[in-house]
């Protein structure tokens, strides 16, 4: 037999390194539980002789957060939170969608009014605060109206993009189909802005959050934020980190529950058949 | 002759003030599969655009039936979050939103139409598929499909196979024609491909650079291979750069019987 270049012999292939198998929800454990350990290794360990720092410790925030819970001003303070939080993500969702719808639509209007949403934009929503304690009084609706001047802009840019990103072949398809207009725009347009709308929806969520927390230290006596200020009053640190540890897990289920609640059939599937 | 459907009269048309279409006489006949065939730019998609009414003409007269159009364009343009199925199923959708206050019309056989048209272009195994998932064959199927599913009265196609590999390209206008043929359709497909028009159209109009209708052809049967595009007389017009002939007079030239392999042409009488 004679050799051919076939003949040569090749190092065999190294065998790859067989892929973790761990379970999808191992990851972010271990993650949560890295964070924590070093959270516990600053305030317990590394500065523990300093009782500033001691105070905040993860320990101690448990027992913070079993005495909130048991006296109930947790549950009550987080009620008032979301409350505030939902709606002024609702003003701002139908503000911001209509707007957005509006300014995609048309060139003109986005033309006019660009350099005016600019400068708002550029507006911290907490500079507002004298504006909206003026126009609303105190209690919950300033506190309302900075969050939906937090998260209007996102929904609002986002649908704009969003509006001018459907293809007019589709819209034209749609007609050939025999669409009416309406029917345009509820099964091609708002279909073809959803990704985007969601998307800004989440940044609007987060947004909202953030301004809420300031925003329920401005006079308002009750939400997660005032308590936050209360807690300092009384220089209860442990309350302060348990309620900081509320707060984040608040937020953290709210977009895990926007992205549930505004996923399409198809991005369900993909992350069913991604497990 | 049959059931005009819709009829073209020294149509000028074009965008703005700039005619690409100028004075085009036609005639869209029930059950025929007429094919527009010309350069790029001669204003092929103009007259589909015409038909649908997205566009008026400049100048001239379009008489038609009240007609449903479906349309298949080049790109399949596809709805990216709807799946296969549901992409078919949308017509009947926006028809039973109208037959909702009309009981007459229910499509009470949605399902079943939508079924004998997966069986009918061989989707079967893609309906549940999002169409960034299927091949772009598959994709101009499910367009072919989309646009069947509402009955259409008269079928659009825009150089719709331009984009496949020649293999699909080919076995689609084969079915086309052939389902055409079968299910008695109407059908005007514009393209530049002389093959095509030839597998696809019992009628062939050619529409010189300057958007004039040069020729008509009849193309009965059609050609079934290769080898007759291969020596029919448009060849030579095309190799003139879509300009007419000379030696043909524009208009009014016919080309019937065509078998495979023969060269007739009618012109009046018959040159061989």
């Amino acid at each position: 037999m004679t050799a051919t270049a076939l003949d040569v012999p090749v190092a065999a292939p190294r065998p790859r390194r067989a892929p973790l198998k761990l379970g999808t929800w191992w990851y972010p454990l271990a993650g949560i539980a890295a964070a924590t350990g070093l959270w516990w290794l600053l305030t317990d360990v590394l500065f523990a002789e300093r009782p500033l720092v001691a105070g905040f410790s993860p320990v101690l925030a448990v027992s913070g957060l079993a005495e909130l819970a048991a006296s109930g001003s947790l549950v009550d303070a987080a009620a008032a939170s979301v409350f505030r939080l939902l709606t002024g993500l609702a003003v701002a969702f139908v503000l911001g969608l209509a707007g957005g719808v509006a300014l995609g639509q048309l060139a003109w209007l986005e033309a006019a009014t660009r350099p005016v949403q600019l400068f708002l934009r550029m507006v911290s929503p907490l500079s507002w605060a004298p504006v909206a304690i003026i126009a609303f009084g105190v209690g919950t609706w300033p506190v309302v109206a900075l969050v939906a001047a937090a998260a209007v802009w996102p929904i609002l840019t986002a649908t704009a993009d969003g509006v001018r990103g459907v293809r007019p072949a589709h819209r034209q398809v749609a007609r050939n189909l025999g669409a009416t207009p309406f029917e345009v725009v509820r099964h091609v347009v708002v279909p073809a802005i959803r990704p985007n709308v969601l998307a800004g929806l989440r940044l609007a969520l987060g947004l909202g959050w953030v301004v809420l927390v300031p925003a329920e230290m401005l006079g308002v006596t009750s939400g997660l934020g005032y308590a936050v200020l209360n807690a300092k009053d009384q220089l209860a640190f442990h309350h302060i980190t348990a309620l900081i540890v509320v707060i984040g897990s608040i937020g953290f289920a709210l977009d895990v529950v926007a992205r549930w609640a505004l996923a399409t059939p198809r991005q369900r599937r993909d992350e069913r058949s991604a497990r | 002759m049959g059931t005009l459907l819709a009829r073209l009269i020294d149509i000028d048309a074009g965008y703005g003030r700039r005619a690409v279409l100028t004075g085009l006489t036609l005639d869209v006949v029930r059950g025929r599969q007429l094919v527009v065939l010309g350069p790029s730019g001669a204003g092929k998609s103009t007259l589909l655009r015409l038909l649908t009414r997205e566009l008026e003409p400049l100048r001239g007269t379009i008489t038609r039936q009240d007609l449903t159009e479906g349309v298949v364009t080049q790109d399949p343009e596809l709805f990216g979050w709807l799946t296969v199925a549901e992409n078919i199923a949308l017509g009947f959708r926006f028809a039973a939103n109208r037959s909702a206050n009309r009981a007459d019309s229910q499509p009470k056989d949605a399902q079943a139409r939508i079924d004998d048209l997966v069986a009918l272009l061989g989707l079967e195994a893609i309906v549940d598929r999002y169409p960034d998932e299927v091949s772009g064959g598959q994709a101009q199927r499910v367009s072919l499909a989309r646009a069947l599913a509402i009955n259409p009265d008269l079928l659009l196609l825009d150089e719709p196979f331009s984009a496949l590999d020649p293999a699909t390209r080919h076995e689609l206008q084969v079915w086309l024609r052939r389902t055409a043929t079968e299910r008695g359709l109407t059908t005007v497909l514009v393209t530049h491909d002389l093959d095509e028009a030839l597998v696809v159209g019992d009628t062939i109009v050619l529409v010189d650079r300057t958007g004039r209708l040069a020729h008509t052809w009849h193309n009965d049967p059609p050609a079934a291979d290769a080898t007759a595009a291969l020596v029919h007389p448009l060849r030579s017009v095309l190799r003139r750069g879509y300009d007419a002939d000379p030696a043909l007079e524009p208009g009014d030239e016919e080309f019937s019987g065509f078998a495979p392999g023969t060269v007739s042409l009618s012109k009046g009488g018959r040159r061989g």
